[in-house]
């Protein structure tokens, strides 16, 4: 339990961190053809870092309390630990760069459908209900990957009852997700996403705010060559 | 008369007054007064312009539907709007009185005017009484004076139990009621509990648990006790809350009588309040006036809850050595100016004095700019300071905390023992000013990606143009060879670096490096590389004004502000109108220079003083401060 509320202490810092400015999300994955893989999430404030650094300064900001750097340590250090014990959930490390307030964790999946379990987990750690659908799915049989997101209105709700100082910070926030695979792409559906050069990787980049308005959608299609 | 129209008429009554008057209403042993001068008010802002105003117009709108009367003018309300308005206290250990007098010249108008609070009662020599509803607030008022009455009785002094009894009152509380029922003459709890425990064990003795049954009587026994129980728990509350009512209404009835008292003996009584640190302290400029016969005095009687409350202690002992107080606000075309002055002790003057008594070194001036947004100076003997400082604890702390006296003289003692104030008063001798020279916009690093052809991410360094506060601390040190030292271990762990004779302090966290610069017996520190240089080469361009160099020499502490400088610096920050800046932006552009300046002391007395320069827009600052009163009061002119 008190892992729990150090996992939750950790993912307000994230957030009343990135209460200051502009900050990225960057999700990376590569999955292999067997459907197992590796999955990097960074969040990305070194843009903010003055703000930042002069929010940690405070003992809170806009009515939230400011967490101090051990706190966010002993946050992520609880997160890894629970991701550990996650089934089919290996290889997990961590990075917290306090220089340019840069956090990111990295782990290996067995298989994709691991992943949705890795999201149950921690909308439960934050007590919070998910706003749409989220899933991610594999298919063996025709090496189809399938990001799945449902919008829901509920986000831009939430959004709209924040404060006009809150909802600055996520003018010029960016998501940024990038899918690896060993094989080549036939085709992939999401309009916004790109296919690289080599045929082998998809990014999608989008405006966080556009993510919470429902303009922009991260679900997407990817078919490998059988 | 609505209350609301009485609060809007006091205030109104505040600024409105008869002339000079021999006779000012205030009894001599008032220990707080206020005097608000109406005619400066009147010259500031005529009679006509104010009757116009939104203010004015909702007064008179206010008054008259009160009355049934159509109030053109403040002037119809019979109050000479040319002099002196007093508002005081008084005191005695068991009430504080308030009172405010307001001359007259026309008396019938008043009359009228008052109509709708009763009728007055006429008493002898034609002073009419009207006693307000909740029979706290007395209005008395003859062909001259208008007086209002108020008072508020001391809490302290009804909990003295000879006090209590004298006047039949009981101070019940909760807690006594509990105490009651346990110093009741039934057994004491323990004992029932054991013999409780002690039958049960004879009968657990002879019979099996399945044997174990409530005898009726028993039964009703235990019943009857809980329903009584719990009858007199409703009864013990409703004791309770009529002692506390019976309490108040005695209490009501003193403070009408004592009121009522005060208003016949300052009835009979021509009272003129001639005190003399009042007489002393009276300044003909002002608009308005506050004077305090004595700080500690006023700290002993409001506070000493306060300390009883965090020290757990009660005290009326606390004694700084400060006498009395006084503040006067001028207002002269569109400059407002806060003056204040205490008075301290005459065995504290000397030590004020000395802590004091530094000069402000000349050399600072040639690097502050005039354009600086804002700049803070201060002057002040370090050695004297520190040397000072264990006896002002004594002072302060030894008679609030009279069961420490002997610690806090030990710690005073220590205190003395482990500083070498000489030593510590050559290196920081104890006069500085720190400048706001700007917002600079300067070229931060920051991390992000970029990514090949496939996607696959790059860590980069990216730069981006920040805006940051650029500013300078410069401080005067006849030793500087501690910091030599320091700057010295910081270049050999590579903490610091050094160019130009120049020292930096670069730490990933701030986001601004710190440079450092010894020279002349100044240390300066600062963010602009480039101004440390140009410090360093003696080519440092700076224009202070004669203005602001006067004001820095003769005060010992300064914050001066520059609004519309300031104003100028929102500007260019990249903000939103989320964040409020467009109104901080309009407030700020049209407004001056602001100080906020202390003298430290003059005399036997520690000054200080508020000036600000409000916006020409308007003829003078009482305008531009009604002006914005009308507009966040009712929405706009």
């Amino acid at each position: 339990m008190q892992g729990h509320i150090k996992l939750y202490y950790f993912l307000l810092t994230i957030l009343v961190l990135s209460l200051s400015g502009c900050f990225e999300v960057v999700e990376e994955m590569v999955v292999k053809r067997d459907g197992s893989g590796q999955m990097t999430v960074t969040l990305n404030l070194s843009q903010s870092k003055t703000k930042v650094a002069s929010i940690m300064l405070l003992d809170s900001i806009n009515g939230y309390k400011v967490p101090n750097k051990e706190t966010i340590q002993q946050g992520l250090h609880d997160a890894v630990a629970n991701l550990r014990k996650t089934p089919g959930i290996s290889k997990v490390s961590q990075r917290l760069d306090f220089d340019n307030y840069i956090a990111s964790i990295s782990f290996s999946f067995s298989k994709v459908a691991d992943l949705n379990v890795v999201n149950k987990l921690i909308y439960q750690k934050l007590k919070v209900k998910p706003t749409g659908e989220s899933s991610y799915s594999y298919q063996h049989a025709n090496h189809l990957f399938v990001r799945n997101y449902q919008y829901s209105s509920e986000a831009k709700q939430a959004y709209q009852k924040l404060k006009s100082q809150d909802k600055e910070v996520f003018k010029k926030a960016t998501y940024t997700s990038i899918y690896r695979f060993d094989s080549p792409i036939l085709f992939q559906r999401n309009k916004e996403a790109k296919l690289s050069g080599s045929k082998k990787a998809v990014m999608f980049r989008a405006n966080i705010l556009d993510l919470i308005n429902g303009n922009k959608n991260i679900s997407n299609q990817i078919q490998l060559v059988n | 008369m609505h209350k609301f129209s009485l609060i809007l008429l006091s205030i109104f009554l505040a600024f409105a007054a008869a002339a000079q008057q021999v006779e000012n209403g205030v009894p001599e042993n008032a220990y707080a007064v206020a005097t608000v001068n109406s005619k400066y008010f009147f010259d500031l802002i005529s009679i006509s312009e104010f009757n116009q105003s939104k203010i004015g117009q909702a007064l008179l709108e206010k008054v008259g539907k009160n009355n049934n009367i159509r109030y053109q003018s403040v002037e119809d309300f019979g109050i000479d709007l040319h002099g002196q308005v007093y508002i005081y206290s008084t005191k005695t250990d068991s009430i504080v009185y308030y009172g405010m007098c307001v001359p007259l010249n026309d008396a019938k108008k008043l009359d009228t005017l008052l109509r709708g609070l009763g009728t007055p009662l006429n008493t002898q020599n034609g002073l009419r009484r009207i006693e307000l509803e909740d029979k706290k607030q007395i209005v008395t008022w003859n062909d001259k004076i208008l007086h209002l009455f108020s008072g508020n009785l001391q809490d302290r002094f009804f909990e003295n139990e000879q006090v209590a009894m004298k006047y039949g009152i009981k101070n019940r509380k909760l807690s006594d009621t509990y105490d009651t029922t346990v110093t009741s003459p039934e057994p004491p709890m323990t004992d029932t509990i054991d013999s409780y425990w002690n039958k049960a064990d004879t009968v657990a003795e002879s019979l099996d648990s399945t044997d174990v049954v409530m005898q009726e009587d028993e039964y009703n026994d235990y019943s009857s006790d809980h329903y009584t129980d719990s009858v007199n728990q409703d009864s013990i509350y409703d004791d309770y809350y009529a002692s506390i009512a019976a309490d108040d209404s005695i209490k009501s009835a003193l403070l009408n009588k004592w009121l009522n008292n005060e208003v016949n003996r300052l009835s009979i009584t021509k009272v003129t309040f001639e005190n003399k640190s009042f007489k002393h302290a009276v300044n003909k400029k002002a608009l308005a006036s506050v004077w305090i016969r004595n700080v500690d005095e006023l700290y002993n009687d409001f506070l000493s809850t306060v300390y009883s409350a965090v020290l757990g202690t009660k005290t009326n002992k606390f004694n700084a050595g400060f006498g009395s107080a006084n503040a006067h606000l001028v207002v002269e075309g569109n400059h407002v100016k806060l003056s204040g002055a205490l008075e301290v002790a005459d065995d504290q003057v000397k030590r004020y004095h000395r802590i004091y008594n530094r000069k402000m070194n000349k050399k600072f001036f040639k690097y502050i700019n005039e354009d600086a947004l804002a700049y803070m100076g201060y002057k002040v003997n370090t050695q004297a300071y520190l040397e000072e400082l264990p006896n002002l604890m004594k002072q302060y702390y030894g008679s609030l905390l009279g069961g420490f006296k002997e610690e806090i003289d030990l710690g005073a003692t220590l205190f003395s023992l482990v500083l070498d104030e000489k030593a510590i008063g050559k290196v920081v001798k104890g006069d500085g000013v720190l400048i706001l020279n700007g917002l600079k916009k300067q070229e931060v690093k920051y991390t992000t990606y970029e990514y090949d052809d496939d996607y696959n991410s790059i860590e980069v360094e990216k730069m981006k143009k920040e805006t940051l506060p650029d500013f300078l601390w410069m401080f005067s040190s006849d030793d500087t060879k501690l910091m030599e030292k320091l700057l010295s271990i910081g270049l050999s762990k590579h903490a610091i670096t050094e160019e130009s004779g120049v020292y930096t302090f670069k730490n990933k966290k701030s986001p601004f490096d710190v440079h450092i610069l010894l020279k002349d017996g100044i240390v300066f520190i600062g963010t602009s590389f480039e101004s440390l240089v140009a410090v360093q080469q003696g080519k440092s361009k700076n224009n202070l004004s004669a203005k602001n160099k006067a004001v820095l020499k003769k005060n010992s502490m300064v914050l001066a502000l520059n609004a519309s400088k300031i104003s100028k610096a929102v500007n260019t920050l990249d903000l939103s109108d989320s964040y409020g800046s467009k109104a901080l932006k309009e407030r700020l552009q049209n407004l001056g220079d602001f100080y906020f300046t202390s003298k430290g002391m003059d005399g036997n007395k520690m000054v200080a003083e508020f000036s600000g320069e409000f916006p020409s827009t308007h003829k003078n600052a009482l305008k531009y401060i009604l002006f914005l009163i009308e507009n966040t009061a009712f929405g706009g002119m």
